[in-house]
């Protein structure tokens, strides 16, 4: 903690690089955190982008609705002081990179508003994903942020989005395309510029499952470079009280009189046994842990301030 | 079919829902086409068992005692294998020469790694082929989380649009007449092979039109299932039930899968709410049960109850407010599953089947 807190925000604990990856299967609370952090960052006087891959479908972004918007646009609109968003859309992206390739633009229209190719670039694998890469890509090269957050979508999908450039590059090895996946690879893979965050909860399979996640990470060469374990309840209890409890518990249920509270303690102990068993299991992978507290509003309800990330 | 949010432990209630039934079926089949791993590990097989035979498996008698499936009753859970059944459409479709051809190709050897285009395609072909075969008399369908949920209901006018899609055709040498069908003569230049040759590559093109072509075959019989399953899902034997946590973020996600079931006219027959958390009793009205316990640790315990007492009173507002939506308005079944502190995985499922029946 910063006892200089008078003169300003205290910096950030969490080392944010130029791309942050927020990743983290679904309900673990990845896209509020993501955007605790863009205000965090925001606040701290850096030109921040709060990005976010579309849902095709039409939903109102859950991101976008916590700042008073259904959707961000498709170009970086302003959230706050030092705060922008972006929506990345397949149809951008390929509208942009073909019209870098076609040099054309009304060419490039009219390709992509034909029927016919719009249901093949939406029904075709992999054309889709390619059409964010490409519109995060631009965002890339333009420098305008010092930091870019950007919230994935949950697990599987983004491995596979990850996976993505290699498996392309395979397929199509030269060429405009294959230029645009290895400048788009060399951002991404390298740990001076990008971070890769995940997401978790103190709970079983979500600690499973991150740690899934971080190895297929790793895998797919992008540098993990920490877990957000969030919801973390606040523990009062020394290791002495703690077998307190526990001795006092095995007691209860041995002469039996016990009843709801005999049960409850039960469960409390269950609760706090989940927790150091997720801290144990995250931090035996070998990378930082930092913990936010449980939050009770809804994003968009959600005094920034009052949420704080700590280093575990 | 079993839909929600992400993290809403759909794949648990999926579980659970198969658990439960063996007491009213004789054959119960769960499936997930969700590559998570949970499934398995549910009922205790290693999820690469699963996946190499393709193929469900029955669950041991051991698992099942543990479970508390019916006597007599046999529980069988599958996990799709993409590439598996890819495979067989295409023994089915294809001529050996046909299928070698393609499988030569650098395009269908990198397709099938590339998991999330081609699951939801081939978790049709799976599941139909389950209905059609007879061997079950009740089916838990795990579908992927919300958003993917979207496109898998989706997917039959997706596909349907793809196969029709006239782009498919470049690569379909025999039909030359396809450029007067497009708007104009500049976008049939714009689409003609030089310039796909040029961005692609002569080698990745080359093996493109092989690849379409070859795939082309398939079409005919992929369009026929596409229409027989868009009116699938609205069919009396079909019940779909959404499932979702008093979380904000996995209520967000529920209102959004019951809005898109309703637009599609897909008739919505039960809401589930998991992991409910329950109030807990005050630490201080407990005297009597934590007599001997210093009053500072009880003082402790109270505010280390207070995050889950937060937890429950949030629930059960929430709780309130489905009910009411789901149930006394929507007219749908509602039910709650508690937050399982079971340290037990089985006991888990087991404690939901009862409360489920």
């Amino acid at each position: 903690m910063n006892e200089n807190s008078s003169t300003g925000p205290h910096p950030l604990v969490l080392d944010l690089k130029r791309i942050n990856l927020m990743t983290g299967k679904g309900g673990v609370g990845r896209t509020t955190l993501a955007a605790t952090l863009a205000r965090a960052s925001a606040e701290r006087g850096k030109r921040t982008l709060l990005a976010e891959i579309e849902d095709e479908s039409g939903w109102d972004s859950q991101l976008a609705r916590g700042f008073g918007f259904k959707h961000f646009g498709v170009e970086p609109q302003p959230l706050l002081k030092n705060l922008d968003g972006l929506r990345l859309s397949a149809f951008v992206g390929q509208e942009k990179f073909l019209n870098s390739f076609l040099k054309v633009s009304a060419l490039t229209r009219m390709i992509l508003n034909h029927q016919g190719v719009k249901w093949f670039l939406d029904g075709a694998p992999a054309f889709r994903e390619m059409g964010h890469f490409f519109h995060l890509l631009l965002q890339l090269r333009k420098k305008e942020y010092e930091t870019i957050i950007l919230d994935l979508p949950a697990t599987g999908h983004f491995v596979g989005l990850a996976r993505l450039p290699g498996i392309l590059l395979k397929m199509i090895p030269f060429g405009p395309i294959a230029e645009g996946l290895k400048e788009g690879q060399h951002y991404i893979y390298d740990s001076d510029q990008t971070a890769a965050w995940v997401v978790t909860l103190p709970q079983v399979l979500p600690v499973s499952e991150s740690i899934e996640l971080k190895n297929a990470l790793q895998r797919e060469n992008i540098p993990v470079a920490g877990f957000l374990l969030n919801r973390v309840p606040p523990n009062p209890f020394t290791d002495d009280e703690e077998r307190m409890l526990e001795e006092f518990s095995r007691n209860h249920s041995q002469n039996q009189s016990g009843g709801t509270h005999g049960a409850q303690l039960k469960v409390d102990l269950e609760r706090l046994r989940r927790l150091h068993e997720a801290r144990a299991r995250l931090r035996a992978e070998g990378l930082p842990i930092w913990t936010a507290p449980e939050v009770f509003q809804p994003l968009e309800e959600l005094d920034f301030a009052e949420r704080v990330v700590r280093r575990d | 079919m079993v839909c929600g949010g992400g993290g809403v432990g759909k794949t648990t209630v999926a579980a659970s829902l198969g658990v439960a039934a063996t007491r009213f079926r004789k054959r119960v089949l769960v499936v997930t086409i969700d590559p998570s791993k949970r499934l398995a590990e549910a009922f205790g097989f290693t999820q690469s068992a699963l996946e190499t035979g393709g193929e469900p498996l029955k669950l041991s008698d051991e698992v099942k005692h543990k479970l508390g499936v019916a006597d007599g009753a046999e529980l069988s859970v599958g996990i799709l294998n993409p590439k598996y059944v890819l495979d067989q459409i295409l023994d089915q479709v294809l001529t050996d020469e046909q299928r070698d051809r393609l499988k030569r190709t650098t395009l269908y050897s990198q397709m099938s790694q590339m998991v999330y285009g081609l699951q939801e395609y081939t978790a049709y072909e799976w599941v139909t082929r389950m209905l059609k075969d007879g061997a079950y008399d009740f089916i838990v369908l795990d579908t992927p989380p919300a958003a993917h949920a979207k496109d898998f209901f989706n997917v039959p006018e997706k596909v349907k649009h793809l196969m029709e899609s006239r782009v498919f055709q470049i690569f379909m040498p025999k039909k030359r007449s396809w450029a007067r069908a497009i708007v104009g003569q500049t976008v049939g230049q714009a689409l003609s092979f030089s310039w796909l040759e040029k961005l692609l590559g002569a080698k990745i093109y080359n093996e493109s039109r092989t690849f379409f072509e070859i795939f082309s075959v398939m079409r005919g019989r992929i369009l026929e299932r596409c229409e027989w399953l868009a009116r699938f899902f609205t069919q009396s034997e079909v019940a779909v039930v959404a499932v979702g946590t008093p979380e904000s973020s996995a209520q967000f996600e529920l209102e959004g899968v019951t809005d898109f079931l309703k637009q599609k006219g897909i008739p919505l027959q039960g809401v589930i709410l998991n992991q409910v958390e329950r109030i807990p009793p005050a630490a201080e009205t407990s005297n009597t049960p934590l007599e001997g316990l210093p009053p500072e640790l009880i003082a402790k315990l109270k505010r280390f109850r207070e995050n889950q007492l937060q937890r429950a009173e949030r629930a059960f507002q929430v709780v309130e407010r489905c009910r009411r939506r789901y149930a006394t308005e929507g007219g749908a079944d509602f039910l709650t599953l508690p937050m399982s502190y079971a340290s037990e995985g089985f006991d888990i499922l087991k404690e939901n089947a009862d409360r489920i029946v």
